[in-house]
């Protein structure tokens, strides 16, 4: 048996010990009284016997429905709900390890350590019968021990060998993960260790309803959500941009953008950044002014970085939360970007412009100039459809589709993997024929929802792009100039697609439809052009649009490809690129053979290295702390009980495992219960008093008198009237 | 024995026969005499008065004797007052039963010093109902002597103890005396054995006064006094009980034992009282309902309050219906 609060146990037991103690030192032997009426004494207790066993049945009946109410009220009833579960209590106990954890409070221990510490005490103070479970709720939410035992000692090492990791807390699966252990027999108990920080609530799931065995009741336990405010400075990003034209000098000049948050206390306040990593050399730094109450900040660095690739760590001045301090991230070395047209070459060598296909366009745009320095940049191959395999996809940053009709059957799930893993298909329309409907399996394939139209439509009147185009996060550099680039395209051929999310469309007409789309699918992204770019069907190859709007599909694309590539922990893996890669090694772990193509999700910052067969490094990628979880703004006790309310009634207990509060929309029944407890106590006082005088009655009878008395009586009754 | 009698003046009957009076008397012969005088006091006519069957003597006139028996023919000749006196009457005899089981050592009234009594009463300290017992009898007792009845005393419990022969004579009252004031007061009553033994002394008319508490199963009591009724023998019934027995109002819980080894019983009085008195109650109506159905007299005495007028009232009761022709 374990109590709320020991201290109070103690006095109750002291207070219950003082009137013992009284009765024994006032107790006194009493005297037997010599009585001559026995026969009759005995008859009346014989008497009163027969009374007293329906007073008995009485009182007991009160009694023990006083200790059935009472105990009905100490374990919260829920209405409609069984209760009555018979077998051993189980505990299942949630351990907050997320990145929020790692808050260093004033006596030099984490908060999860303290955390710790008071799941130890907890632990010990359950019954030795007592089984637990445990779940670590930083993402990804796990099984610490799976099956519930009653060996508290080795769980109590267990939890003490546990360090916070640098995820996101994800308390909704951490339940979901408990019930599954719900549904064995005996009693059940779900315990939750965390501070709730804004961190360790998710608000955008909802916890599941916690079914106990059969439907019964659970105890469910939450800590006090804390009252120490802190401050936190965290890096949310490290996004770097390299020109794909950048030649210059002995290293190209890299852009790195460095995105900081502040959550929690946001005073006056200055930071330090620092910049550094294999990928340059010496370390640079920034100074970063907080204003009162400013929350975010960007700053950026413009660094010579090694042609040869390499890693950038940025870092803040350690704070509060020091996890959430650095980032990583991986530059990759100079190599041309390679891009695959794929096309069926029917023009044999001709120049005629009205004949140029869509893919002809494309080159001319990647390359202006064939002779100038940017030829170095991009490497332009061309396949034919009809004979493209996965190994044409090897190197390739981008693929330029002319033809999709004609591609092999069966192709669409290759070029749908090779995408997710970071790649950009740009699909084209494959002209006024087409020989099989080629947009179904393709789309299908990579969960696109577009209707693409199986034949091409005349555009009459021609219409134009519209000045205002939608924002687009592959056209971001554009917005300026395209009210003044797009209005002069022309469109005589589009092929209609419908069922457009407006998040996908890049460029629309005049009328609305769209003309050029974008899908992020995994890393890599799906661009296709509803009018495909040759004279036949529009003028966009000899406008001035025609060349940025290439040239900032394949930068923007590649950049937002390479945002995803990186893990995060404890939501994420990192995105392996090259197929080279054999086995990669996680950060403070051991190696991993690749067998799929997703990696385990990792559980430290730091940058995972992939190897070929030949041990050779082939790939570095970067592994984050996931800044969402490193919220330290407070919640107030509502706003958690209003978030758990999905999983059943949560009482919330302070550091020293005291219930303080409940929060139970159904407590009322327990208060009622209470009070009907303590009406049956009066009740059963009153009776016991009754029973013991022999019932309430105000006046006691005087009994027999004697003739003589009888006299005495009425002598004095005629005195009195005289 | 002396005649003083203390107070006697200006003391009406109920004081003096108060237990608080009468136990400062130090002998029984005093206790006997106050008794009897605050009784003769409220009354006009002698209690004991048989029917007049043959005449055997002249006596003196008393205070209350009736008129009619005065002998006019020797006021005539020697102004003198001189009742006639009848074989009958004179042959009255009275036989006194007091209890002396165990049951009668109870009392709660506190005895002050300087207090006579029994022996047992003075080793308990408390005026027992024993003490009432002797002290009614002794009174009765005095009270046929007086009028020259022959009176006879046993003392009972699991059959007759002690025995006084029935006598008018002038030892009869020491014999009385000393037998009421040294009897152990012991054992358990059995009622019926005492009647048995009592009716194998008497062969006459008699009028049996019982003084006892009457603690035994009433029906054993009726198959007694249905023996003496059939033995055409009177009978008063005085039952004597401690006020603490009528009332039972003890407070604390307590062990109760028994006076004539019935045991010990953890009883808290407070929540069996009613139960008790109902029980007592139905026992005393029965006893009296008893009484009353073979024609005898029953009177409940409570020991803690005077013995005076209650028993006043009996006797001048039965002397009334004794001018009803009816022999007592």
């Amino acid at each position: 048996m374990t109590f709320v609060t020991t201290s109070l146990a103690i006095a109750g037991v002291i207070a219950a010990a003082i009137p013992i103690l009284i009765h024994i030192l006032l107790r006194r032997r009493r005297k037997p009284v010599q009585w001559a009426a026995m026969s009759l004494l005995i008859e009346a207790a014989r008497r009163h016997r027969r009374k007293a066993r329906l007073e008995q049945i009485i009182l007991l009946t009160v009694r023990a429905a006083m200790i059935v109410l009472l105990g009905a009220a100490l374990a919260q009833p829920l209405l409609g709900e069984r209760i009555g579960v018979t077998g051993e209590r189980t505990t299942h106990i949630i351990l907050d390890d997320g990145i929020i954890g790692g808050i260093i409070e004033s006596d030099g221990r984490t908060s999860f350590e303290r955390q710790v510490a008071e799941a130890s005490v907890f632990i010990k103070s359950l019954p030795g019968g007592e089984r637990i479970s445990i779940i670590l709720a930083g993402a990804p939410a796990r099984f610490l021990i799976e099956k519930p035992t009653a060996d508290h000692r080795s769980a109590i090492r267990a939890i003490e060998n546990l360090r916070s990791r640098e995820g996101a807390t994800d308390i909704a699966s951490a339940l979901e993960l408990t019930e599954t252990g719900l549904d064995r027999e005996g009693s059940q108990a779900v315990r939750i260790f965390s501070d709730f920080r804004r961190g360790s609530v998710d608000d955008r799931r909802r916890p599941p309803v916690l079914h106990g065995p059969a439907g019964a009741p659970i105890e469910l336990t939450a800590s006090m959500p804390i009252d120490e405010p802190t401050t936190n400075i965290q890096v949310t990003s490290i996004e770097t941009a390299r020109s794909p034209l950048s030649t210059i000098g002995t290293g190209d000049l890299l852009l790195v953008e460095v995105r900081l948050r502040r959550t929690g206390l946001t005073p006056e306040a200055v930071s330090n950044i620092r910049l550094e990593g294999d990928a340059m050399s010496g370390v640079e730094t920034r100074k970063v002014e907080w204003s009162l109450g400013r929350t975010e900040t960007r700053v950026d660095f413009q660094v010579r970085v090694d042609t040869d690739g390499g890693v950038l760590e940025v870092m803040v001045d350690p704070d509060a939360l020091p996890l959430d301090d650095r980032r990583f991230v991986t530059v990759d070395g100079r190599e041309p970007t390679r891009v695959l047209l794929v096309d069926r070459d029917t023009l044999a060598g001709s120049t005629r412009l009205d004949r140029l296909h869509g893919t002809d366009w494309f080159e001319r745009a990647l390359l202006p100039i064939p002779e100038a320095a940017i030829a170095e940049a991009i490497t332009i191959d061309r396949v034919d459809p009809a004979t493209i395999n996965d190994r044409d996809l090897e190197g390739t940053s981008m693929v330029v589709i002319g033809r999709p009709d004609l591609l092999p059957i069966g192709f669409e799930s290759t070029l749908a993997n090779w995408i997710r893993r970071g790649g950009i298909a740009v699909v084209l329309p494959p002209g006024e024929f087409t020989t099989r409907p080629w947009a179904s399996p393709l789309l299908e394939a990579l969960d696109v929802p577009w209707a693409v139209s199986l034949e091409s439509s005349v555009v009459d009147p021609p219409r134009s792009l519209s000045a205002e185009q939608p924002s687009s996060a592959l056209t971001t550099l554009l917005d300026a100039e395209l009210v003044e680039l797009a209005p002069s395209v022309r469109i005589d051929r589009r092929l209609p697609v419908n069922d457009v999310p407006d998040g996908d469309v890049v460029l629309l007409d005049d009328q609305g439809d769209p003309v050029v789309l974008d899908a992020p699918i995994g890393a890599g992204r799906l661009v296709f052009f509803a009018v495909s770019p040759e004279l036949g069907w529009t003028d966009l190859p000899v406008r001035p649009l025609m060349v940025p709007l290439v040239q900032e599909i394949v930068r923007q694309g590649s950049a937002l490809s390479k945002r995803e590539v990186d893990g995060v922990v404890g939501l994420r893996p990192p995105l392996i690129r090259q197929s080279s890669v054999a086995t990669v090694t996680f950060p403070g772990s051991a190696s991993q053979t690749v067998t799929g193509a997703k990696l385990q999700i990792p559980d430290r910052t730091g940058v995972v290295e992939g190897y070929d067969l030949g041990g050779n490094l082939v790939e570095r990628m970067a592994v984050n702390p996931d800044s969402d979880g490193g919220f330290v703004d407070l919640l107030a006790q509502d706003a958690v009980a209003a978030w758990l309310e999905s999983s059943g009634s949560w009482r919330f207990t302070g550091p020293d495992t005291s219930v303080v509060e409940q929060v139970d929309d159904q407590s009322s029944l327990a208060v009622i219960l209470i009070t009907v407890v303590l009406f049956l106590a009066i009740l059963e006082t009153l009776l016991a008093r009754w029973f013991t005088r022999g019932g309430l009655r105000t006046r006691r009878s005087l009994g027999l008198t004697g003739a003589n008395a009888d006299a005495e009586i009425d002598r004095s009754r005629r005195g009195a009237a005289a | 024995m002396t005649d003083s009698t203390p107070g006697s003046a200006g003391m009406r009957a109920e004081q003096y026969l108060a237990p608080a009076t009468i136990g400062q008397l130090t002998s029984f012969e005093f206790r006997a005499r106050m008794i009897a005088e605050g009784v003769m006091s409220g009354m006009h006519r002698s209690p004991y008065q048989g029917l007049a069957v043959e005449f055997a003597e002249h006596r003196q006139y008393v205070s209350g004797d009736d008129l009619k028996h005065l002998d006019w023919k020797v006021f005539g000749r020697s102004d003198k007052l001189y009742l006639k006196q009848y074989q009958q009457e004179t042959n009255l005899d009275v036989i006194i039963l007091v209890d002396a089981s165990a049951s009668m050592r109870f009392g709660t009234l506190k005895v002050k010093q300087g207090w006579g009594g029994t022996d047992a009463s003075g080793r308990i300290g408390t005026w027992t109902k024993f003490d009432h017992a002797t002290a009614v009898g002794a009174a009765l007792c005095y009270l046929a002597l007086q009028q020259r009845d022959r009176v006879g005393l046993s003392m009972f419990a699991d059959g007759i103890q002690a025995q006084v022969k029935r006598s008018n004579t002038k030892t009869t009252w020491r014999n009385v005396v000393r037998t009421l004031a040294t009897e152990p007061v012991d054992d358990i009553t059995d009622f019926g054995k005492v009647v048995e033994q009592s009716l194998a002394t008497v062969s006459n008319r008699s009028l049996f006064v019982i003084v006892s508490d009457f603690l035994v199963p009433t029906d054993t009591v009726r198959a007694g006094l249905a023996r003496l009724r059939h033995r055409r023998h009177d009978v008063m019934l005085m039952q004597v009980l401690d006020r603490q027995e009528l009332r039972f109002d003890l407070d604390e819980p307590s062990p109760f034992e028994g006076l004539e080894g019935e045991g010990r019983v953890n009883i808290d009085p407070r929540v069996i009282r009613e139960d008790y008195l109902a029980a007592l109650t139905d026992h005393c109506s029965t006893l009296e309902k008893n009484a009353r159905s073979l024609g005898f007299d029953y009177l409940r005495l409570d020991s803690h309050g005077s013995v005076g007028p209650a028993l006043a009232a009996m006797l001048g009761r039965r002397a009334l219906l004794a001018r009803g022709g009816r022999a007592g």
